[in-house]
């Protein structure tokens, strides 16, 4: 039975892994013509942190990923309390809704915001002006989530409630208590919605293209030209996704590190 | 816990409160006043309307129609942050973003307080509740009775006109709260702060407040001083819930005679009618019976429960089912006779 349950775990984490596994070995080959590599060398790696051109991509990816994500908790926090405390039937039909990014491809919402701010008064197509709210957009159904979950462990209403009693206004309650407290489980069900902002691909390729550049349209014109160094950039991005991945679960239990210091 | 800074207390008043939920009314016609220092509790089973009372006190519900005023200040329409109440809720509530003492000083904070002012009041609500030294601690930290601690200190750090307390020891486990629950009456003694307690535990009800009001599907079933609910309860549903009540129909025969469980019983100085009678298990006295006696009532033990400091004893008599609470030192045994000695004064008519 043990052996079973072994094995099934052994195959779920080679699917999971082989693939990062190769395209590390493929970002470390020179030449692999064969069936095994025949020469390794650090050449695809040394030319990616070489390039000027992969810190600035990098770094407008990273800025687009927080603003977007900041941004929408920012508008998520606030809508959430206000259906939490006064309009609790309405809930269902904002989960419908933060769905519907999902729905539209991102392509139509792409061809539709060019056509709209092209033109004067909003002429912001190709700034990142125009990308930002459009990630905003598409990674709201994963911060939605997270914000949800968030409201949902710690008792909002009744936390409202007290607040109110003390004599504390909505804005006062809402900067004071509630964004404190939920920011935490936020941020660590957020991270989800930070690799969404950080890949996204096709609006950055439609909406700026290499008028902005971030990073997956830097790996989009380096895959043309060499395949080492794009299987380098994959293999960075899982790293990247893995690292925030536990800094969140990191967050998640800094509670309980807080008591046993505190206690101490 | 000491004495923080007497409060000038004002009177809570509820005039014909009504609150309809899906066509159901939570709150019926409720009229009630607490008056100046007085503690003062809402006492019934789940779901009878305590919290949807208190709560529109609080201004966390705006009743349907009636009127509630806190010091002679009409307060229906006033939004729940401009009332100046002190709030306790059962499960703290406390803001787990804050310390100890950032709980405390919040109302403080909104109120705009200058920094020695609040803290030598923060301070001084420590020294109330008993928690010096807690201070910088994370209410994470904190036990349950610890908690309910901050909470109430949090309340009243802003001097707030009336304290509100739903079910307030209820998460606690009963060590605690026997604790808690003389400490918090006699806090609430000290400052003389107008207070309503909401509770569904009649020992803390009756223990705490200086009157009860015990509320059933609604309405007010009754309202008196722990003391005249235990002696004259109103009604059956008072009377079982308010201590218990062994609750016999009876026929008046004349003479002073009754008749009770198939028994005939001499009770001089009772009102000559039909209806329920009533007899506190506690008054009842249980004498064994040999063989061949008899007496005026008399009944067989079911079941005897052992409780440490007295003994409850269940007994049929003619076909009903009686409870009795007597001392430890006498043994039963399933299945014996005895009489059941009750004193002339301790029957109580009941309405049916
Ligand atoms: N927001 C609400 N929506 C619908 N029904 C409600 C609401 N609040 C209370 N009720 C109903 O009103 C009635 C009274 O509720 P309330 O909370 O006042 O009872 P309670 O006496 O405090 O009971 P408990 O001891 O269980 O706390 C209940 O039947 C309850 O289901
Ligand atoms: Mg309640």
């Amino acid at each position: 039975m043990t052996f079973l349950r072994r094995g099934i775990i052994g195959l779920l984490l080679a699917y999971l892994l082989l693939p990062i596994l190769m395209t590390l070995v493929y970002s470390l080959s020179s030449s692999w013509t064969e069936l095994v590599p025949k020469a390794f060398s650090l050449e695809a790696w040394s030319h990616l942190f070489g390039d000027p051109k992969f810190w600035a991509d990098g770094g407008r990816s990273l800025i687009l990923a927080f603003s977007a994500v900041a941004l929408s908790i920012f508008f998520l926090v606030p809508t959430l309390f206000a259906i939490t405390l006064y309009a609790p039937k309405l809930s269902s039909a904002l989960e419908f809704f933060s769905l519907w990014p999902f729905v539209f491809p991102g392509v139509i919402m792409a061809v539709g915001l060019i056509k709209i701010f092209s033109t004067p008064p909003l002429a912001i197509s190709g700034t990142p002006w125009l990308l930002i709210p459009a990630v905003t957009v598409v990674v709201m159904p994963y911060a939605y989530r997270a914000v949800a979950n968030a409201f949902e462990s710690a008792d909002v209403r009744q936390l409202a409630e007290a607040a109110r009693s003390l004599g504390a206004s909505d804005l006062q309650i809402l900067a004071w208590v509630i964004f404190p407290t939920v920011l935490p489980g936020v941020l660590s069900g957020g991270v989800l919605a930070l690799s969404a902002a950080f890949g996204e691909f096709s609006l950055a390729q439609l909406l700026v293209g290499s008028s902005w550049e971030t990073l997956p349209y830097y790996q989009y014109l380096t895959n043309s030209q060499d395949g080492h160094k794009s299987a380098a950039i994959s293999v960075l991005a899982f790293a990247i996704a893995w690292g925030l991945g536990s800094f969140a679960l990191g967050l998640r239990s800094s509670d309980n590190l807080k008591d046993a210091v505190t206690l101490a | 816990m000491t004495n923080a800074n007497a409060i000038s207390s004002v009177n809570i008043k509820l005039e014909n409160i009504k609150k309809t939920y899906n066509g159901k009314a939570a709150v019926d016609n409720v009229s009630l006043e607490v008056k100046p220092g007085e503690m003062v509790s809402l006492l019934g089973p789940s779901g009878c309307g305590k919290t949807t009372t208190l709560r529109a006190v609080a201004g966390f519900e705006i009743p349907d129609s009636g009127r509630v005023s806190i010091g002679d200040q009409d307060v229906t329409k006033v939004p729940a942050e401009q009332r100046r109440v002190g709030m306790v809720f059962q499960s703290y509530a406390l803001f787990p973003n804050l310390s100890v003492a950032g709980n405390i000083a919040f109302g403080l904070r909104v109120a705009g307080w200058e920094a020695s002012k609040l803290n030598a009041r923060v301070s001084e609500l420590l020294e109330v509740v008993g928690l010096n030294g807690f201070d910088r601690r994370s209410v994470l930290t904190l036990s349950g009775g610890q908690r309910q601690r901050v909470a109430l200190a949090r309340a009243l750090a802003p001097n707030p006109r009336v304290l509100l307390l739903d079910e307030p020891l209820s998460a606690l486990d009963a060590k605690i709260r026997a604790e808690l629950r003389t400490e918090l009456r006699r806090l609430q003694l000290d400052l003389g702060i107008t207070t309503l307690l909401v509770t569904h535990d009649q020992e803390e009800a009756m223990s705490m407040s200086d009157r009860v009001v015990v509320m059933n599907q609604g309405r007010i079933e009754q309202l008196g001083t722990p003391r005249d609910l235990y002696a004259t309860p109103a009604s059956p549903f008072v009377a079982a819930f308010v201590g218990a009540m062994n609750l016999m129909p009876a026929e008046a025969l004349g003479n002073s005679g009754f008749r009770v469980s198939g028994q005939t019983v001499n009770i001089p100085n009772l009102e000559n009618k039909t209806g329920r009678l009533g007899v506190r298990p506690e008054v009842i006295d249980l004498k064994p019976l040999e063989a061949g006696q008899s007496a005026a009532i008399q009944g067989v033990i079911e079941l005897v429960t052992y409780l440490g400091a007295d003994q409850q004893v269940i007994l049929k008599v003619g076909g009903d089912t009686w409870v009795a609470r007597v001392e430890n030192d006498q043994v039963f045994g399933r299945g014996q006779k005895v009489s059941l000695e009750i004193p002339q004064n301790a029957w109580l008519w009941l309405p049916a």
